[in-house]
């Protein structure tokens, strides 16, 4: 039993590079969580404060129903894969895998039991006897992998594990890591700034910017119903297309407007904006390409058109905002070609401003 | 210029490309390629050869002959292995060997401890660490002369410092009670530990500059993996510095084993040659004494045979465990 508890975490270094603001939220144990987020949002200090290698400043930890935030990292009953791997150059890989278990005073029987185990779920039995440099990547990342599960802890940790990893592989490890879950129901703590990644292995995910939480949900609730921008626009590629407009009253129907746009508004989700500047958020499945002049549709021009072997992306100039749109790798559209968009109209965000911060407005 | 037009046809494209010459049109001078190379590599190996190989040669080939040190323009008398039969029939030659071995032995162990132990302490964080870190290079930079002078002072029964603290705590009756370069082991002790403090600061740069690659994740997977303090220091710090290690001590030996300033200045090799090391047979038997170059040389190949000895095992050794 160990779910993992943040009550108030809190990291600054020196005197003001706060690197996390405040967690305050509880995973629930067995659950793949993602923390994801940009470059230096604080993700890889949160987890390490997960692990005891960095102090909070303030705020608790609490695994299950104890208090962890004083420990050592050895009685944390955690494991952690390291985005480096860090794997201990001059051992083979078969002591690198028993290093944790040998620590603790497990019988060397019984450690080469648990390296047979581990070898033969991670498919890593024919090179026990080398030396990590003399591995791949992806066999190097396997064997990270296996010194966090043999000792079978309460609570993986995973900082990047697989971002140095070529596409190809980074997809198959992704997977084995998913079926890794499904099999172990140990909570795993996964850090990444791949949201892709987050969406597709995750049961929950933590948006961080700036070392604040923006969202947690499930990958559904994160793309479907971002909370506000700087989630809508960080999860998905392409990003969420954002239409500047201004929201106006028009013969007592609330509107959307931007130059040729007009956009009618439920009076429901206009009442809940604060301003006039608002922004309209729109992924690039959610629009419907058209020739010109239908009705309710918007005219716009196609810039380019580029063809991503699935399907192709149509780079469009709309009210002022350039949007992105997919069309069927068959489409004839091609640039310069005018044609009108439509939005499927359950499929639209209203932000509440221009900024990251601006709350995403949605009737209740 | 017809003429340089004419060679890049007859040429194949691949060479013009790579020749200096042909890109430009220099002139008519045209050295080829193969004497160009030639001429390039002449000096550094007229160099190499003038300063290694000739001194080495005319070393041994000096080890064969009878040659008084005063008269070497002569060349003296081809005696065959005279000098290195003489050598193994020589007690002093042994004793010197001995005392050689175990002062290189001492001094690198001491030197390769106190070094690396120094290294650690400046390779955590603390105020001042980078004045610290200049000025233990202090003894290093020093002359020798300099070195020996100081601690001839500091050695002195009678108004030296280090009896007088040692009187002072209490350990010693009298202030002069113990005379440092008098008493053969005392002398040894002492030559020892100038050597060691003279050379020690070598260790802590190579060292410190291997620690500062030792990446920091390695030491936090350890934690988690529940290693304490020691164990870390074990099996990832010891562990990593091993290489380095093995090869300042290589190079500290070489040098050490070879020394003879430090030795000589102090001690001259006395009392009773408790500090005669192979060095200084070599000058006394060359240049003092005997002036008998040519045994003279066979001691200082007979010095160079080892060293190379050594330096093979030594080898074969590290490439060995490499392997494993
Ligand atoms: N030891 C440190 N001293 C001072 N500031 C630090 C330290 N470690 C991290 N920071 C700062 O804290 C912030 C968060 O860093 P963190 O490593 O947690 O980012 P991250 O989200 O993991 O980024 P990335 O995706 O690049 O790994 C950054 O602004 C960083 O500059
Ligand atoms: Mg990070």
């Amino acid at each position: 039993m160990a779910s993992v508890k943040f009550d108030k975490l809190r990291k600054v270094y020196g005197k003001d590079v706060v690197a996390v603001a405040g967690l305050d939220f509880e995973i629930p144990d067995g659950l793949f969580v993602s923390l994801v987020g940009p470059s230096g949002c604080g993700k890889s200090t949160a987890l390490r404060m997960i692990a005891g290698l960095e102090e909070p400043t303030s705020g608790r930890l609490i695994f299950g129903d104890q208090d962890v935030t004083d420990r050592e990292p050895r009685n944390r009953d955690i494991a952690m894969v390291f985005q480096s791997y860090a794997l201990y150059p001059h051992m083979t890989v078969s002591e690198n895998l028993q290093y944790g278990l040998k620590k603790r005073g497990v019988s060397s029987e019984e450690r080469s039991i648990s390296v047979k185990r581990i070898a033969h779920m991670l498919h890593i039995e024919t090179f026990l006897d080398r030396k990590p440099r003399q591995l791949s990547g992806g066999q190097r990342q396997r064997v990270a992998l296996g010194r966090a599960l043999i000792r079978d802890p309460e609570v993986f940790l995973l900082d990047e594990p697989l971002s140095n990893l070529d596409a190809k592989l980074r997809v198959h490890m992704r997977a084995e890591l998913a079926t890794l879950h499904q099999r172990l129901r140990k909570t795993m703590i996964y850090v990444t700034h791949d949201q892709l990644e987050a969406m597709t292995l995750s049961d929950r995910i933590v948006v961080m910017n700036h070392g604040v939480v923006q969202q947690i949900g499930s990958p559904a609730e994160i793309y479907n119903s971002p909370s506000n921008r700087f989630v809508a626009e960080f999860m998905g590629t392409p990003s969420m297309n954002m239409i500047p407009c201004t929201l106006k009253q028009e013969n007592g129907e609330p509107r959307l407007i931007a130059k040729n746009l007009s956009i009618p508004l439920s009076k429901q989700v206009a009442s809940l904006a604060s301003r006039t500047e608002v922004a309209l958020g729109v992924r690039s499945e959610d629009f419907e390409i058209g020739a010109p002049g239908i009705v309710g549709g918007v005219d716009a021009r196609v810039l380019v058109a580029e063809l991503t072997g699935a399907e192709k992306y149509i780079y469009l100039e709309l009210a002022d905002a350039k949007v992105i749109a997919r069309a069927p790798a068959d489409s004839p559209i091609c640039a310069g070609d005018n044609v009108s968009l439509s939005f499927k109209p359950h499929q639209m965000h209203v932000f509440d401003g221009r900024g990251d911060e601006a709350a995403a407005l949605r009737a209740a | 210029m017809t003429r340089i037009y004419d060679r890049n046809v007859a040429e194949p494209a691949e060479e013009h490309r790579a020749s200096p010459r042909a890109v430009g049109g220099v002139g008519p001078t045209i050295i080829p390629d193969r004497w160009l190379g030639a001429a390039m590599l002449a000096p550094s190996v007229l160099v190499f050869l003038a300063l290694l190989i000739f001194p080495l040669g005319y070393g041994i080939y000096t080890s064969f002959f009878r040659i008084d040190t005063l008269d070497l323009s002569t060349g003296g008398t081809f005696v065959g292995f005279e000098n290195y039969l003489w050598l193994l029939g020589n007690e002093q030659f042994w004793h010197a060997l001995k005392t050689s071995t175990m002062f290189s032995v001492v001094v690198v162990s001491l030197q390769i401890v106190l070094g690396t132990a120094v290294a650690l302490l400046l390779n955590s964080s603390f105020k001042g660490r980078t004045l610290v870190r200049g000025l233990i290079l202090f003894p290093y930079m020093m002359p020798v002369v300099a070195v020996v002078l100081v601690w001839l002072l500091l050695y002195n029964a009678i108004f030296g410092v280090i009896n007088y603290l040692i009187f002072s705590v209490g350990f010693i009756p009298r202030v002069d009670s113990i005379a440092w370069l008098a008493n053969p082991t005392s002398a040894f002790i002492g030559v020892v530990l100038v050597a060691v403090w003279k050379y020690f600061p070598f260790v802590v740069v190579i060292v410190l500059a291997r620690l500062q690659v030792i990446p920091q994740d390695l030491y936090e997977a350890a934690k988690i993996d529940g290693a304490g303090p020691i164990s870390r220091f074990f099996d990832i710090t010891l562990r990593e510095l091993r290489d380095v290690l093995l090869v300042v001590a290589l190079l500290r030996t070489i040098f050490i084993f070879n020394n003879f300033e430090i030795v000589y200045l102090m001690t001259h090799g006395g009392p009773m040659q408790a500090t005669l090391t192979l060095p200084i047979l070599v000058y006394e038997t060359a240049l003092d004494g005997d002036r008998s170059f040519g045994r003279g040389s066979a001691i200082a190949v007979v010095m160079f045979a080892i060293l190379m000895c050594v330096m093979t095992v030594y080898f074969r050794f590290l490439r060995k465990e490499d392997q494993k």
